[in-house]
Formats: C-alpha cells, sequence, structure tokens
C-alpha cells in the first residue's frame, strides 16, 4: 500500500548576514540589491585583493551569559543566534515542544577556531576554555541543543557546500517517520583561514564582488548562518503557525567524479534536480525558477547551465538566479540561507536578480534574471547546493503550502545483506569473527614524548624522561591492493583506505556489484568523528607563517566529505550521498538515514559506514581527556567497570549494505538482520552537572515504538559507550530506565575491549558482532570487566552460546549526549 | 579485404601492412596530413592497433603482473599508458590498457595479436580465471585528430565529448569506444568500432570533416610528429635503447608496485649509474631534412660523447631536430656546447632542450570557448584574449573621452 | 670538460634536484628524485598532476625560488620537469641581469600569455 507523504512546511526562520542580521533586515537587504561583498577586514593582511561577504563587528546573543560568549567559538554562538530567531519566530521559544524537537545541522570547517592559534603558530593564544566547549567538530550540535533545550537529538551533515540544504532534507526524513513535528535545520558556517586560504591558492576568486554568469569568472566568500522550523503540515496548523513554504522533496547525489572538479557533463548535477523533481512528485514542467548554486566560478556555472539544460530541456529552462551575488558563498550555510531569501522574496512575486549582471559568458545563454528583480508569481521552485567531492543536493519547495499534490512512497521493510569492516582484529569478516573467539586484539603499546608544561601534565603517568606509555588497537599493515584491486590505495589517507576496504568487503558480501549502467541506484551514508586527522595535519602545517603557501592538494582531503568522495568514485557510486560528522557513533547514524532512504524507497541500495584513523597520540594529550586509560596492560579496558579505568582507542570502519526486503528476495540475497526502527534524542551535556537517564530511554522508546515491540521482546542488548562515569551512567540508566524489569534479565553486553573505542565507527563494529552472533546464536562476554558499575543489569561475563536472539538492541552516545538506539531482528 | 580497406585501396596514394593488416601509409601528400593535424583535422585509419580484450576475476592480476605501470590507477573509461617489459627490465613495447568496468582493453601498435597474447600468458603464471579475446581481426580504429578534432567528434558524437579527459574514453555500445589518446600533442579521438560499420563512419566523417578542413592521412606522418612530440618507437628511440631510464621513460613504470614481470632487473640497473641517455637536440642554424642522420656523432671539444638517434625537419619549428642519446655527464637540456658531425664532415652547432619540441596547437584551444566553424567564437585563446584586451582598451579610451 | 660547461651543468642540477624534491615532498609523489626524468610530462600522463596541483607548483616556485609567477602567464612552462627548470633559470638571470633585463623577460611572458586558467592547462596539456 502506497503511502502519502506528510506535507512538511517552513514554520520559522532565522539569519546572520552581511546584507542583514535578521530576516527583516535581511529581507529589506536583498529588496535594495543591497552587496555585502567587499575588501575582506579579516583577511586582506594575509591576501592581495581579498574580498569576502563578512560579518563585521558585534553580534548580539540575547539571554546569553556574556561569559559564556567568550567560551564558545562563533559557530555555535552564531547558530545558537539563528536558531533563537527562528524558534521565536515560529512562537517556539518557551516551548515544550523543544524537548522532543530534532536538530539537523549543516556545517563545513566546524570546530576550527579553537585550534586557529596552533595553526597560526601562536599556541599561546590558545583559550583552553574554547578548546574544551568547541574543540570537536561536532561540538555545535550539542552546544546549540543545550543553549536552546533542544532535545530530540541531532545529526551534523558536513558535505561542505551542500550541507545546510542536505540537513533540511534529513529533517524532511525525520517527520516522514513520525521521529518529530517539529524539527529545526541549522547552517552555520564563520569564515577561517583554511577555508579562505584554500579557495584564495586554488584561484577560485573573483577580483571583486562575483559576478555569475557573466564577465570574468570567480567566485565570492562569504559567512553567515541561518536556520529553519520545518514542521508537519498539520501540526503547523493546529498550533496555527505562520508557514512560510511548504518542502515538497528532495535528493542528493555523488558525482563520483573528482575531488574538487565538478563532472563536466554534469550528469549528478542533473541527476539530482530530476531525482528531487521525481521524489516531490512534480515533473519538470512545474518547475516555474531555479535559484542556482551559480559560484561564479567558470566551472562551476558551466556544468549547472549545462545541468539544468538537461535537465528542462535547451529551450525550455526556467528562470534562473544566483543570490550569491549578495552575500557571496557561504559554504555550508549557503543553501539554507538561499533558500531563506528566496522564501522572504517570492511571496512579493519578486524573483532575486544575478547582480553585478555584465557580459553574459558563452554558455549563459539562459535566462539568468540579470540586474533586475522579476516580477513574476512563482509556485514551485529548485534549490540547488554543489560542493567540493562532487557531493550534489537539490531542493523542491513551494511557496504556496498544499497547493500541490503530496508524494507516495511504498515504504519497505530494509534488510541488511553485507557487511564489512576493518579493526586490529584484521580487514576481513572471517578476521572479525576469528578474532572475537580468540578473546580480541590484543593492544600495542605506543610512546610519545610530553613537551608540554602545565598542570594538566602532571597527572600524566610521564617517565623520567616525559614519555608517555600508554596503549592503542591499531590497524596492521595490509595489502590493500589485493582487496581493491582498481584503486590507487597509495593515493589515499588511512581513513578513506579502511573506509573503503569495509565498504568492499560489505558490496562483496552482499554479492553485489556496482554496474555501469545503474551506478545511481546505489547510494552511500559515511559517519565522521575526526576524520582525515593526518591530512588536517598537513594542511595546516602549511598555512603558517604565509597561508598564501596552503597545501592546495590537501584542502579537497581534509574536508569530511572526502572519505565519501573517495569511496563514490573508486566505486563509482552516484545515488543520494551524504556524510554525517556527528562524532561518536556517527556509524549509527549513517545507519539511521541509509535505512530512511530504503525505507522510503528512495534508493534501490545504500551502504551506510563509518571510519576513524589513529590521530597520532593526540588522543592521549587531549586535555580534559579523563576517560582515556593511561595504564599500559591487556586487559586494562573495561567497559562498564564500576572502577572506571577509561577507553583504549582503537581505529578502523565498519559498512553494512542496506536494501528493501523484497530485493533481497528478488536477488536472492542472504539477508543477515532487518532493521525494525531506531530512535535519536539527546543531552543537554554541556550544562548538566549528572547524567540523565532520560535522552537514552527516550532514544530507546522511540526505536521500541518504531518496531512495534516491548522491551520484554529483546533477546539482547549491545552497549557501545566508551568509558567514563557520565557517560556510562547516562547510557546503562537509560537501558535501564526503558526497559524496566526487563532489563534485569536481558544479556547486557559491549564489545569495544575487542578492538578499542573506535570513535565514529565503534557502534557499527558492535552492530556486526551482534549480528555474526546471530548466526551463530552466542553472545560474546564484556573483556575484563569483574566488578560493574550500575547495578541490576544482566551484564555477559562468559560466552552464551544456544540462546535463540531473536531481537537485538544496539545503543549508543556521542561524545555531546547524543543518543542513538537500533533495533534489528535476525532474519530466519 | 573489408570495404574501408578497399576504399583506401581506390583512393589513398600508399598502402602498407602493419601487423598483418593493411592500413594507409600517405594518402595524398605529406605536408598536407601534416598541415591538417597540426591545424586542423586529419582522417587516419589505425586499424593495425592489435586490439585484445581481457576479461574473468583475475584480468585485473593478470595485467597488473603484465605490465610496469599500475593498472590499480585507471577505473572505468580511463586509460594506462605504460609498457610491457621483458625479464632484464627492458621496454618489449608500449600499451594502452582501457578499463572498461572491469573488463579491459589492451591496445598496442608494436605487436602483433599472437606475440602480444604470448606475452601474457608467459606472465599470468597461475591466475587462470581470464579470458582473452582478440578484437584486432574484427574490429577497426578510426582516428581524428588535431586541434579542432574535438568539434568535428562532438558533431558525431554529442556534448558529451568535451568532457572526455586525456586518456578517457566512453563505451559507446558493446565493444565500441571513443577514446581520447594519440602520440603527438594534438586533441585526438579513436574510434574502435566492428569493421563493418567502419566504412560508413569513415564516409561520415571524411563529409562532416569538411567544413574543418579535414584531410585524410596515413601513418608515414607520424615519423616526423613522433619526433616531435617523442613517444616510445621501436625504430626511433627503441633502436638505440629499451631501458625506461636512458630513453627517459621511467615515468610509464611505478617501481613502488610489488611485483610486475622484468621489475627485479629494473631495479637492480636503478641500482647503478646511468651511463647515457636520449635528450632533445635542436640544429642551431639552417639545415634540412637530410643535414644530419641517425648516428651522426655527437662532438664536445673534440670527442665524441654521444650520437643521433633520429632526426628529421620540424615544419613547425622551422628547425632541424633529433634526439640524441649522450654519455649521463653531458646529457642535459640547455647546453649550446655541442656539435654533431655529419657523414660529410661539417661539424653543425647543436642546442640541448626540453622535449617534446613543439608548443603544440592544440595547447591554444579551449574546447569550452573556441571554434573552428563557429563565426561568434574565436579559433583560440591568443585571438580571444587580443580581442579582449583590444576591447577593454576601446573602452577606457572611451571612458577617458 | 671546460669550467663553463661545468658550472652551467652543475647549475642546472642543483634546480634540478631541487624542484623534483620539493614536488615529492609537497604533492606526496611516490617517486624518489632519481625517478623522476627531465622530459617527464607534469599534467595528463607523466606525474599526472591535475589543476589542483597546478596551484601547488606556483606555490612551490614562490617558496622555493623566490619566483612569482603573474596572472596570465603561459602556462606552457609547467609542460613537464626540463621547461620548469628552464623557467627558473631564465627568471633567476633576468632578476641577476637587473631590472631593465626583468621587465623584459616578464613582458616576453605577458605577450605569450594565452590562457588565464589553470584547468584549461591540464585540458591543453592533455590535448595528445
Amino acid at each position: 500500500m502506497p503511502n502519502i507523504r506528510k506535507r512538511v512546511v517552513i514554520t520559522g526562520m532565522g539569519v546572520l548576514s552581511s546584507i542583514g542580521r535578521t530576516v527583516p533586515e535581511f529581507k529589506q537587504g536583498l529588496l535594495d540589491k543591497k552587496i555585502g561583498i567587499e575588501p575582506s577586514e579579516t583577511y586582506s593582511e594575509y591576501f592581495t585583493g581579498a574580498y569576502a561577504s563578512e560579518i563585521k563587528g558585534d553580534v548580539e546573543y540575547p539571554d546569553l551569559d556574556p561569559d559564556l560568549v567568550t567560551k564558545i567559538d562563533k559557530s555555535a554562538l552564531w547558530g545558537y543566534r539563528v536558531g533563537r530567531e527562528a524558534l521565536e519566530d515560529g512562537g517556539l521559544l518557551d516551548s515544550d515542544l523543544r524537548a522532543k524537537m530534532g536538530l539537523m545541522v549543516g556545517v563545513s570547517a566546524a570546530g576550527t577556531e579553537a585550534f586557529i592559534p596552533f595553526i597560526m603558530n601562536k599556541p599561546e593564544d590558545t583559550n583552553m576554555e574554547m578548546v574544551k566547549y568547541s574543540g570537536s567538530y561536532a561540538s555545535i550540535c550539542p552546544l546549540v541543543a543545550s543553549l536552546l533545550k533542544i532535545g530530540g537529538g541531532y545529526e551534523l551533515v558536513a558535505t561542505a557546500c551542500t550541507a545546510s540544504p542536505n540537513a533540511i532534507g534529513l529533517a524532511y526524513d525525520a517527520i516522514q517517520n513520525n521521529k518529530g513535528d517539529v524539527m529545526m535545520a541549522l547552517g552555520s558556517e564563520p569564515l577561517y583561514i583554511p577555508t579562505f586560504a584554500g579557495f584564495y591558492a586554488l584561484k577560485a576568486m573573483a577580483d571583486g564582488p562575483c559576478t555569475p554568469y557573466s564577465n570574468q569568472p570567480g567566485m565570492s566568500i562569504g559567512e553567515g548562518a541561518g536556520a529553519l522550523i520545518v514542521e508537519e503540515f498539520e501540526h503547523a496548523k493546529a498550533r496555527g503557525a505562520k508557514i512560510y513554504g511548504e518542502l515538497l522533496g528532495y535528493a542528493t547525489s555523488s558525482d563520483a567524479y573528482h575531488e574538487t572538479a565538478p563532472d563536466p557533463k554534469a550528469y549528478g548535477s542533473s541527476w539530482v534536480m530530476r531525482t528531487a523533481i521525481e521524489n516531490a512528485g512534480l515533473t519538470p514542467a512545474d518547475i516555474e525558477y531555479v535559484n542556482a548554486h551559480g559560484t561564479g566560478t567558470d566551472a562551476n556555472d558551466r556544468s549547472e547551465t549545462l545541468a539544468i539544460k538537461k535537465v528542462f530541456g535547451e529551450d525550455s529552462t526556467p528562470p534562473i538566479s544566483s543570490t550569491k551575488s549578495y552575500f557571496g558563498h557561504n559554504i555550508g550555510s549557503a543553501g539554507i540561507m538561499e533558500l531563506i531569501a528566496c522564501l522572504v522574496t517570492l511571496p512579493e512575486k519578486k524573483i532575486l536578480p544575478t547582480l553585478n549582471f555584465g557580459e553574459a559568458r558563452s554558455y549563459s545563454d539562459i535566462d539568468c534574471i540579470p540586474n533586475d528583480f522579476r516580477n513574476q508569481d512563482v509556485n514551485v521552485f529548485l534549490k540547488n547546493n554543489y560542493a567540493f567531492g562532487g557531493n550534489n543536493s537539490c531542493l523542491a519547495v513551494s511557496t504556496k503550502p498544499a497547493s500541490i499534490k503530496q508524494s507516495e512512497y511504498t515504504p519497505q521493510r530494509v534488510v541488511i545483506t553485507g557487511m564489512g569492516t576493518v579493526s586490529s582484529l584484521g580487514t576481513s569478516l572471517t578476521d572479525f569473527t576469528d578474532g572475537f573467539k580468540a578473546g580480541g586484539a590484543v593492544p600495542v603499546e605506543r610512546e610519545i614524548k610530553v613537551d608540554l608544561e602545565g598542570e594538566e601534565t602532571q597527572l600524566l603517568p610521564l617517565d623520567e624522561n616525559k614519555i608517555l606509555r600508554y596503549r592503542c588497537h591499531i590497524v596492521k599493515p595490509f595489502n590493500a591492493r589485493k582487496i581493491l584491486r582498481s584503486v590507487d590505495a597509495k593515493k589515499l589517507n588511512n581513513v578513506s583506505l579502511y573506509a573503503l576496504v569495509a565498504l568492499e568487503q560489505a558490496l562483496k558480501s552482499a554479492h553485489y556489484k556496482v554496474t555501469k549502467t545503474a551506478r545511481e541506484e546505489i547510494g552511500m551514508i559515511m559517519g565522521i568523528s575526526k576524520g582525515p586527522t593526518s591530512t588536517i595535519s598537513r594542511l595546516c602545517e602549511s598555512l603558517a607563517p604565509d597561508p598564501n603557501n596552503v597545501r592546495t592538494s590537501e584542502f579537497a582531503m581534509s574536508l569530511m566529505n572526502s572519505i565519501a568522495t573517495q569511496c563514490a568514485i573508486a566505486k563509482g557510486i552516484k545515488g543520494y550521498n551524504t556524510t554525517l560528522s556527528s562524532g561518536v557513533n556517527a556509524g549509527l547514524g549513517a545507519v539511521f538515514q541509509g535505512y530512511e532512504v530504503i525505507r522510503q524507497n528512495l534508493q534501490d541500495f545504500m551502504l551506510a559506514g563509518a571510519a576513524d584513523e589513529d590521530s597520532l597520540g593526540f588522543s592521549p594529550l587531549m586535555i580534559g581527556s579523563n576517560d582515556f586509560n593511561y595504564e599500559n596492560t591487556d586487559t586494562s579496558y573495561q567497559a562498564y567497570a564500576k572502577d572506571d579505568k577509561g577507553y583504549v582507542k582503537g581505529e578502523g570502519a565498519g559498512c553494512v549494505f542496506l536494501e528493501s526486503h523484497s530485493s533481497a528476495l528478488k536477488r536472492e540475497a542472504r539477508i543477515l538482520a532487518e532493521i525494525l526502527g531506531y530512535g535519536r534524542s539527546c543531552d543537554q551535556i554541556y550544562f548538566n552537572e549528572t547524567p540523565s537517564a532520560q535522552p537514552m530511554a527516550d532514544a530507546i522508546g522511540m526505536a521500541l515504538t518504531e518496531s512495534n515491540l516491548e522491551p520484554q521482546d529483546l533477546d539482547l542488548v549491545c552497549g557501545t559507550t566508551w568509558a567514563g562515569s557520565y557517560a556510562t551512567n547516562m547510557e546503562l540508566n537509560g537501558i535501564k530506565q526503558a526497559l524496566g524489569e526487563h532489563s534485569k534479565k536481558v544479556p547486557l553486553t559491549n564489545y569495544n575491549g575487542y578492538f578499542g573505542f573506535v570513535e565514529a565507527s565503534g557502534g557499527l563494529l558492535n552492530l556486526t558482532a551482534v549480528i555474526k552472533g546471530f548466526e551463530e546464536n552466542t553472545i560474546y562476554p564484556i573483556l575484563n570487566t569483574t566488578e560493574f558499575s550500575v547495578e541490576g543489569l544482566n551484564y555477559v561475563t562468559r560466552s552464551l552460546v544456544g540462546n535463540e536472539i531473536k531481537h537485538a538492541l544496539i545503543t549508543g552516545m556521542s561524545e555531546g549526549g547524543n543518543c542513538y538506539a537500533l533495533i534489528i531482528k535476525k532474519s530466519f | 579485404m573489408n570495404a574501408l580497406t578497399a576504399l583506401h585501396t581506390l583512393h589513398a596514394k600508399n598502402v602498407t601492412s602493419f601487423n598483418g593488416i593493411e592500413v594507409p601509409d600517405q594518402y595524398s601528400d605529406l605536408d598536407k596530413e601534416y598541415k591538417a593535424l597540426r591545424h586542423n583535422v586529419a582522417l587516419s585509419d589505425y586499424s593495425h592497433y592489435t586490439k585484445l580484450k581481457i576479461e574473468g576475476d583475475e584480468a585485473f592480476d593478470v595485467l597488473d603482473i603484465a605490465v610496469a605501470g599500475d593498472v590499480a590507477e585507471i577505473r572505468d573509461e580511463q586509460t594506462l599508458y605504460t609498457v610491457l617489459l621483458d625479464e632484464a627490465g627492458n621496454i618489449i613495447s608500449d600499451v594502452y590498457i582501457m578499463n572498461d568496468d572491469d573488463t579491459y582493453i589492451v591496445l598496442s601498435e608494436h605487436i602483433d595479436d599472437e606475440t602480444l597474447l604470448t606475452l601474457f600468458k608467459e606472465r599470468m603464471g597461475e591466475f587462470d580465471d581470464v579470458e582473452f579475446t582478440s578484437l584486432t581481426h574484427s574490429h577497426a580504429i578510426i582516428a581524428m585528430e588535431g586541434p579542432y578534432s574535438w568539434e568535428l567528434a562532438k558533431e558525431i558524437y554529442g556534448m558529451d565529448v568535451i568532457g572526455i579527459p586525456f586518456l578517457g574514453f566512453i563505451a559507446l555500445e558493446e565493444d565500441v569506444f571513443l577514446l581520447r589518446a594519440g602520440k603527438h600533442g594534438e586533441f585526438s579521438y579513436k574510434v574502435i568500432l566492428p569493421n563493418e560499420e567502419a566504412e560508413a563512419l569513415w564516409n561520415e566523417i571524411e563529409e562532416k570533416g569538411e567544413r574543418y578542413e579535414l584531410v585524410k592521412a596515413g601513418l608515414a606522418l607520424h615519423k616526423l610528429t613522433r619526433l616531435e612530440n617523442p613517444y616510445f618507437s621501436p625504430s626511433g628511440n627503441g633502436s638505440v635503447s629499451r631501458d625506461p631510464r636512458e630513453l627517459q621513460l621511467q615515468w610509464m613504470v611505478r617501481y613502488d608496485k610489488d611485483e610486475f614481470y622484468g621489475r627485479e632487473k629494473l631495479l637492480e640497473k636503478r641500482e647503478q649509474n646511468l651511463a647515457k641517455k636520449v635528450v632533445g637536440v635542436v640544429l642551431e642554424q639552417g639545415g634540412d631534412a637530410h643535414t644530419i642522420n641517425s648516428g651522426d656523432a655527437v662532438i664536445y671539444n673534440g670527442e665524441t660523447i654521444g650520437k643521433i638517434v633520429s632526426c628529421g625537419y620540424s615544419p613547425s619549428l622551422n628547425k632541424v631536430i633529433a634526439q640524441a642519446i649522450l654519455d649521463n655527464t653531458y646529457a642535459y637540456a640547455g647546453i649550446d656546447a655541442y656539435t654533431v658531425k655529419s657523414s660529410d664532415g661539417t661539424e653543425h652547432k647543436i642546442k640541448t632542450t626540453a622535449t617534446p619540441f613543439v608548443n603544440n596547437h592544440s595547447m591554444l584551444i579551449n574546447p569550452n570557448e573556441n571554434s573552428f566553424v563557429n563565426p561568434d567564437k574565436f579559433r583560440n585563446m591568443i585571438e580571444q584574449l587580443e580581442a579582449q584586451q583590444a576591447q577593454k582598451l576601446a573602452e577606457e579610451e572611451k571612458a577617458s573621452a | 670538460m671546460q669550467e663553463a660547461l661545468k658550472n652551467t651543468i652543475d647549475e642546472r642540477n642543483a634546480v634540478l634536484e631541487e624542484v623534483k624534491t620539493v614536488l615529492i615532498e609537497r604533492l606526496n609523489l611516490y617517486q624518489e628524485p632519481q625517478d623522476i626524468d627531465e622530459d617527464t610530462p607534469l599534467f595528463g600522463s607523466g606525474l599526472k598532476l591535475d589543476s589542483v596541483d597546478a596551484t601547488e607548483v606556483v606555490v612551490m616556485l614562490d617558496m622555493s625560488f623566490g619566483i612569482k609567477v603573474e596572472e596570465g602567464t603561459d602556462p606552457s612552462f609547467m609542460r613537464n620537469i626540463n621547461q620548469l627548470v628552464d623557467f627558473i633559470l631564465e627568471r633567476k638571470r633576468a632578476t641577476e641581469a637587473g631590472s631593465e633585463a626583468g621587465s623584459e623577460a616578464d613582458s616576453e611572458a605577458d605577450s605569450e600569455a594565452d590562457s588565464e586558467a589553470d584547468s584549461e592547462l591540464t585540458q591543453a596539456t592533455a590535448a595528445a
């Protein structure tokens, strides 16, 4: 039976831009054709002829403790500012609805500000408070959630220039699956030196304000933020919310072509438009206007105009324009700000012009709405965004809610038919299971010299030569060539290599080959925590003293989406593509979204993966990393121990192959497990003194509801928390609260001891072990722990063989208090 | 004889046999053919290339061990240009390897079908999940080459032609490919297709090529073009050495690959000092195609330091150019201290130089901006830039007035 | 070998070695300096650099040789290692000969200008 998609509308907006610091100001700026691109205040010092659209001077943060403002980076502050405006605009500022509201964020250069002093060789300027609060890539999410008291869980989309429209898409999907009636989508992108230097050195920048589609090619970079309240239509109507527009559908894709250059054949960029139109139940003829990505560079404008011609036909292209001529390219927040620009002007029956339009370029032989507003009533339009790495996204939007017939889909049962892992246990599934039988991998000893001074280092167990010795799980060197074949593995950083090896195994075990004629039937979602740390280091080292000497060849590969890009290129995967850099357990978030895409029948096949590379001694020295294990013995990693000794770090990758149940039957694929449901929730971790059981209990509750199960139906619970009393208590008490009496009976395990704490991929590795256990009716024990921290739970301390396991719950948390719960069913 | 060969026999000035296949050696006039290749479009028949299809689960492994380049570098619709080595680490032939969705097509112009197959079989060891199919006698290769060949190819195959990168290709149908590859520095598109369809395509290209001033060309032309843009050639540089280092062809070899045929000896040689090396040489003054000859001694201070490998007159440079093999101590570009002693005893001053010798005309053309046939577009980037500057100047004058 | 020739060769060799070394370091090439022949193409085949790497070559010229490449400079100097070295030596001589000769060399480069975009270099160099 087909489902009618829920109508998803926009009921609140917030913005911060060079041409306006609130939505009304921004609207006036647009109508006045104000250009915010000027000689750069911040970067003219380093780069000759630097132009940018910048947020100058102080920004006001209503209701925020001024002391806190000095501790948090601009990315989170701006996110708070626009998020608050959107809540206020939507009449939700004091609403209880925030407790279940999900938060979907899109950024590119996140977690950067705290480390700028290191990058620019001025470590004495380091703001240690900022490192603590805003030092991780995903920190914007828990900060905004904590400050705005948003509790419905979060994801961080990190697909560079398509991040924020992609985040809007995630919010849309969550609503389709009853994971919330009200969601916040957010994009926040302060401009930092690595981004500016990268684009500048690539000679992508225009000499002055950019002139999309005309005159000399070049882009103008910008900074700003935008937020939307995305809400289910009936819900919005019932509470009398004002409605700005309706999100009809969206799509993402990958060029699978090149790390930086768009495919000159515009295959991915046209496919994404066509698919967004199709997903929304429309045809190209319904589209009245396209708000283009329109960066102004030759590469973008040329391939985008070609894509538009391919979709609509050479002679029937709708009018298009680029809002980047007003306030530049705001990278991670570009799409959401451009959408807001459309939503404040189109209802006035005015289409935004492309400013600075001079002599059209040879390929700009379509209507670019030069210089003046077009008086036209537009209902349905597209919002395009494209990114480095070949990520494409397109939103289909209506300015007149409920005017377009809803699209339909046939909900699919989602099954796992392939898996792959890379870890200290090895690089194949056989290695993985053998490793479990052998009682896990033995962590290797590492040592680093600690030259730091200060209080914190006194606590480290250093020897007389200031050497710190610690254990970690590393992936032993292997012959990538034998596994990957047509991939130049030597060009890959470790994190991409691991991701690709896990992905290759998942494809193999699913007996699926990406074929040339159907590259777009398969998509991919990658979960990332610290990402390509080695490449980021090389890039950052090249910025001081003269950032003009930035290593451009590292620039694209230092982005979080580069891992998915490398995988997409290597295997020719052109369908749905996104990267979720939500931190620890991002891999579980990837599975959720992969599940959602298959469930809504948007793709035939999906890969959901995650990868981590050893960050070379960075972790043990992370100030504030109290959870790190310094004991240096084989058995010192003890998950859930009463006397918590901290985690032993690991590296690796995991990947699962997802498809619909009917597709698996048709292909005669072996079904490893079925996904029944998931839940996500978050704690306001930054300002809570004591851990709360509620978020994890909520996440589990959501998963049970979707799965249509009761707690007593669960035969196994697999937790994935690394260590530390805060996280351990949150997870265990959450399980206890959600499962009630049954928590005393159901076996509870945690497999991190076998391969170490692998940040983004740990959840996936645990999931793989659970599924492997299905086959053998085996539950492996928690390694090394004898006394447990939370009483009243049935911890597994020796192998349980022969138990019939039907339903398993996998739980996980992020370092920011995001809670994940996933329920899978053994396939018989 | 297929229809295309029959056509050649009728119209070409001279037809010759390579690898047992008849192809035109010269169509009309060498100068005319050269000019078309360097400035417009030349149409040629490269059907003499050996074309071997390699399929199966271990096709990758067989190729990987057989050639010195890294087959892992190429994905679908990409081509690797590399060499086959003998056990001593010397070059047997250059080859193109096309990756068509993990089926491989190997192209070689210097060795025939049987030899190529034997070479692979010698090298494949225990791998057996692999199937070889020869397309050599069933398929033709028709080439459009020259600075505007992209535009002609676009007329026939559509916009996507512009997006094909160097050494990229499009699979048009099963076993039909449009490959962008050449050995002369100009744009070059080779269509690999069944013999039965070759004549029709040849005629279509000839007809559509008229407004590009297309000229039909043979293979003799390439003795000169390969000298101007040096590539491996058994009768040219290959006649004095097959050592990748001496020929400056180490870029076709991946030393860091764990295993390939000839690797061991090659690595041994790499540890030794290099005795001699091929460099480019330009005659400083005058001369014609016969002023110097291969084998002539290169002299410094009265001593012989090397000899001429191959030479000719470059119409593009209006100079006599040559490749010379010199004692390594002397083998550097940018030196004007040497002479060549021709057979009549005359010494000619030369200058060693970087190769390729010519700045190919194709480098001045941007297919996205320029056009040969569209009067609204400039023919090349120089014209375009000059026009832009002139316009800017005019605007400034207007503004100041 | 006479002193003059020896000096010329030594000078060229020093630049060759440095160019190879910094390219390997900056672009993470797998080769060792002796594996890169002087006539090795940089783009398309040979070292297989792309348009992003082209910007790295320009930065390399500035950092290692103090050479600023002006906008509009004919990019054919990047066609292969030897031509890159020719370009460096030419600029070096122009600087040594004083500002007069320097501006002459610049204007020569300008007049040959034929491509503004680095991506075109790849396109063009790879034309074969």
